[in-house]
């Protein structure tokens, strides 16, 4: 496809995308938007395919003759049988087969990374961050204590200062929200103004 | 009607045309702002810095198409930053689109300064199964890239590849991701903490936050935090592109949300006031 093609055509879905916003719910961005999950779709199923799929069945079961590796195929075939109402229930091997796995592994690795989160809260109290750092630490782990009623006054305290410093995250968390909204905005001017209608240096 | 209940019943339309012309202005005409490089950004410098010369990095490329503003000004930068050392990058993406998005501006710095595609990078295209495919890589690379490029060139036909069968060859392990769940915490648990490989990350600004206490406890030993952390890396690494030219309209719009945010707060405290000045009933006889 030539680049001109290309432009035209970013700049054409662009715009067609940003006419839910600018204007209302239109025929242009229902054609936009199933256009890009169509893409989507077909572009996971491609790149799997020929980028995983056929080199992992050529090379390690036709030419190294690891036929062990069919029975995970075989298991994830089953998934498939939910389709068919009266052997529904098949498809439920590959599922617990699936979160047995995924338990085993978060108990296996999970540890490795919660132990250094601990153990790097464990700060000198000699600067004003760490100070407030461990006291945000603490008094958020005392607000999401519910074991038993908190109902002495030093620990309302510490939840209503844990609920606090959850308020400040959230802020943050909010504004790095807007930031990254921002910037979707700004990459779709930048090759609006840029790259198709050249009125911006590049 | 008080200026703030006009302001309050305005169609929104009317404020997302400010907002485009505030992002758009100065995009079309930069300022020029300063940039100041926070310690995130100078770690994950220092980071790729202290990978021996002739040293590999393995990236993974976690986002996609959505995420390309902020995320490909960081993956140019560290290109850049690892040629000009003569490091080699080996890179793999967990997302479906990953591989697809950077080839091309991979490519572009590669040719520029000089490079060989297969013997200095290699972008080995989309390789599926999480954590799973993560765990094989430590096992054995080559499988867990199922022996392939994006192109489909195999893997030994490509002399980067050479003595490189484990993820544990790699000096430095990178993510640049934008997905959820966190590519990057799976890779921290399985291949960073279990076999003492430094990592380091790039993300978009909404995921910092999430990834911000995995940079403060040491798992990660830098962290390029969305267009900000992009722009302070093309600062530090003297590479100015996209990143440090949309900084300007980046803080213009963020002006423009503090002063909305305010607005907003100003007449929300004044309707509040002015409904309990109201007689209770509805008004006056």
């Amino acid at each position: 496809m030539s680049a001109t093609l290309q432009i035209w055509l970013s700049a054409f879905f662009t715009i067609a995308i940003y006419t839910l916003v600018l204007y209302k719910d239109n025929k242009v961005f229902r054609f936009a938007e199933t256009v890009m999950i169509g893409i989507t779709a077909a572009n996971g199923i491609v790149v799997t395919y020929h980028n995983y799929i056929r080199p992992v069945v050529a090379v390690d079961i036709v030419q190294q003759g690891k036929y062990l590796q069919l029975i995970p195929i075989l298991i994830g075939l089953l998934m498939y049988t939910r389709f068919v109402r009266s052997i529904a229930w098949v498809s439920r091997i590959p599922m617990g087969f699936w979160v047995g796995v995924g338990a085993a592994y978060i108990l296996t690795r999970n540890p490795g990374v919660f132990i250094s989160q601990i153990t790097a809260s464990f700060l000198a109290l000699n600067k004003l961050n760490n100070v407030v750092f461990v006291v945000g630490v603490i008094s958020v782990v005392v607000y999401f204590y519910f074991t038993v009623p908190i109902r002495s006054a030093p620990m309302k305290g510490m939840t209503t200062l844990g609920k606090a410093f959850l308020l400040v995250s959230f802020g943050a968390t909010f504004a790095s929200t807007v930031m990254s909204r921002i910037s979707l905005l700004l990459g779709r001017l930048q090759f609006l103004l840029q790259d198709w209608l050249r009125i911006a240096g590049v | 009607m008080s200026i703030w209940e006009k302001l309050s019943s305005l169609d929104r339309r009317y404020y997302y045309v400010v907002l485009i012309l505030v992002v758009a202005l100065p995009i079309i005409k930069p300022w020029g702002l300063p940039i100041r490089v926070g310690s995130t950004t100078e770690d994950f410098w220092k980071t790729v810095e202290a990978v021996p010369e002739g040293g590999t990095i393995a990236l993974a490329i976690d986002y996609r198409s959505d995420c390309i503003v902020e995320l490909n000004p960081q993956v140019v930068t560290l290109f850049r930053q690892a040629f000009a050392r003569n490091l080699k990058i080996i890179m793999w993406s967990n997302v479906d689109e990953g591989a697809n998005v950077t080839e091309p501006i991979t490519r572009a710095v590669g040719n520029e300064m000089g490079k060989t595609y297969g013997v200095d990078w290699v972008n080995l295209g989309y390789k599926p199964g999480g954590e799973v495919t993560m765990k094989k890589m430590v096992d054995n690379f080559w499988e867990g890239a199922a022996y392939v490029d994006m192109q489909g060139t195999p893997l030994q036909d490509l002399p980067i590849m050479q003595g490189f069968s484990s993820l544990r060859d790699a000096d430095l392990l990178i993510d640049m991701m934008a997905v959820v769940p966190s590519p990057a915490q799976n890779y921290l648990k399985m291949v960073s903490i279990p076999y003492g490989i430094p990592m380091a990350i790039g993300t978009t600004a909404i995921q910092a936050p999430t990834e911000m206490p995995f940079y403060s406890s040491g798992q990660y030993k830098g962290m390029l935090a969305g267009l900000r952390g992009a722009a302070e890396y093309e600062f530090l690494t003297r590479n100015p592109g996209s990143a440090m030219m949309g900084m300007d309209a980046q803080s213009a719009a963020h002006i423009l949300v503090i002063v909305l945010i305010a607005l907003g707060n100003i007449g929300h405290m004044m309707d509040k006031k002015k409904r309990a000045g109201a007689p209770v009933g509805g008004g006056s006889k």
